[in-house]
């Protein structure tokens, strides 16, 4: 979901590069001392995240990520995100530097509407209720992803509803594994670490 | 105390299992990119398409477009990735693949990479030595092999001599291709874990309390 190089026009790369600005912006104010480990840890998962190839039929899909780092980091998601799609835009050639705010607005933005759609459920009493929000949460944030993919490719690709259906189709293997290992990775954390996960950092504040 | 400790334990499993992964699996990269290649072979430019793990872009929109960015022509490519066409005219030519969802790749063929054989200016001959006129060819032919010269090549032997490199150099040309597919190595993965690193230490210091 990485858009390349001259794919996009003008106008739609700098009004996802200004967006992506805003985000990381607000993302910068809101990341206190505290969560500096934690939004680098989650930086750096989600920069190899996608080297990481789940076999599926005759072809394998990648983990995206972006659902983990959206609900442990909420507005951090962007400055994160946005750091680890710089490097693979230098390192790996994946996407590229004209294209990284849109691509940085196409992954963090689900994974902040999913951090507020999601985390308030994760200390709920039903350990059920916990596991499939933490599933929705990286389910719905593949899915918004696809869907911001589709919206600035609209511009310059076929229409949107086509666009976006293919976009989605793809990505649907993805979305439940994503969803798999993000419940995974929430009950783990909730177990062995609990004041990683928002919800628990927020109650034990002042 | 405890606490930091977990932390700690979990970062490092979290570490040990993706560093695992990606040594377990070099030479599986992504499909975050697609990666031409085009060559000529005669008068035709073959173009190769495919995505970093080595599968093949199906139907994938290409483009031909000159050197005043005019679409010469277009078509898709066959199940094998692949595409071919005729040298539509000895320009500079950029092929560009457009492989859906935001993938795109291009290429560029000089002039001088599009030269068929026979056809292409020769400013210089092949051997210095060739006589300037056909016609005059069997003088000096008796002339020089008495000599114990090297006989000046009949005609149409550029043709010839063209066709066989191409054929012999296909398989380097694929081979060069296949290099040309650039693969995430180790050093990009810990590169970028170490600029992460970094960055975290700049926020740090810039966040911490006085």
């Amino acid at each position: 979901m990485h858009i390349s190089e001259g794919v996009l026009s003008g106008p739609v790369l700098l009004s996802g590069a200004a967006l992506a600005a805003a985000g990381t912006a607000i993302g910068l104010k809101k990341l206190d001392y505290e969560q500096i480990a934690k939004a680098g840890m989650l930086s750096g998962a989600f920069f190899v995240a996608s080297l990481i190839h789940v076999p599926l039929g005759p072809t394998s899909v990648h983990l995206i990520m972006n659902g983990l780092v959206g609900l442990l980091l909420g507005w951090a998601a962007f400055p994160a995100i946005l750091v680890a799609l710089a490097l693979q835009a230098v390192f790996f050639q994946f996407g590229g530097i004209t294209t990284l705010g849109v691509n940085t607005l196409i992954m963090a933005l689900p994974a902040v509407v999913c951090y507020f759609a999601f985390s308030p459920l994760l200390f709920h009493r039903r350990p059920l209720v916990v596991l499939s929000a933490a599933f929705a949460c990286g389910f719905f944030s593949v899915f918004l992803a696809g869907v911001i993919a589709s919206m600035a490719l609209m511009f310059t690709e076929e229409n949107f509803w086509s666009v976006a259906a293919m976009v989605v189709a793809a990505h649907i293997p993805i979305m439940i594994i994503e969803g798999i290992v993000t419940a995974l990775c929430v009950a783990f954390l909730k177990k062995v670490q609990p004041s990683m996960l928002p919800a628990c950092s927020r109650k034990e504040g002042p | 105390m405890k606490k930091k400790c977990l932390c700690a334990q979990f970062f490092f499993v979290v570490w040990a299992v993706v560093l695992g992964v990606s040594f377990l699996l070099p030479s599986d990269a992504c499909a975050h990119r697609v990666n031409i290649f085009a060559w000529v072979e005669g008068d035709t430019v073959l173009v190769e398409c495919k995505y970093p793990d080595g599968r093949e872009v199906h139907e994938g929109v290409i483009r031909v477009l000159d050197s005043g960015g005019k679409e010469l022509l277009n078509g898709k490519t066959n199940a094998m990735g692949e595409f071919s066409f005729k040298i539509p005219q000895r320009d500079d030519l950029t092929i560009v693949l457009e492989a859906g969802m935001g993938h795109r790749a291009d290429w560029l063929l000089s002039k001088q990479d599009l030269a068929p054989a026979g056809e292409a200016p020769k400013p210089e001959p092949a051997v210095p030595s060739q006589p300037v006129s056909e016609n005059q060819a069997p003088p000096p032919v008796a002339k020089e092999s008495a000599l114990g010269a090297a006989p000046p090549p009949p005609a149409g032997i550029d043709q010839a001599i063209e066709k066989a490199l191409d054929k012999k150099l296909a398989p380097v040309l694929r081979m060069l291709a296949e290099m040309h597919e650039q693969k995430v190595q180790l050093r990009d993965v810990l590169g970028g874990i170490g600029y992460i690193l970094g960055l975290v230490g700049v926020a740090a210091y810039f966040k911490r309390k006085p």
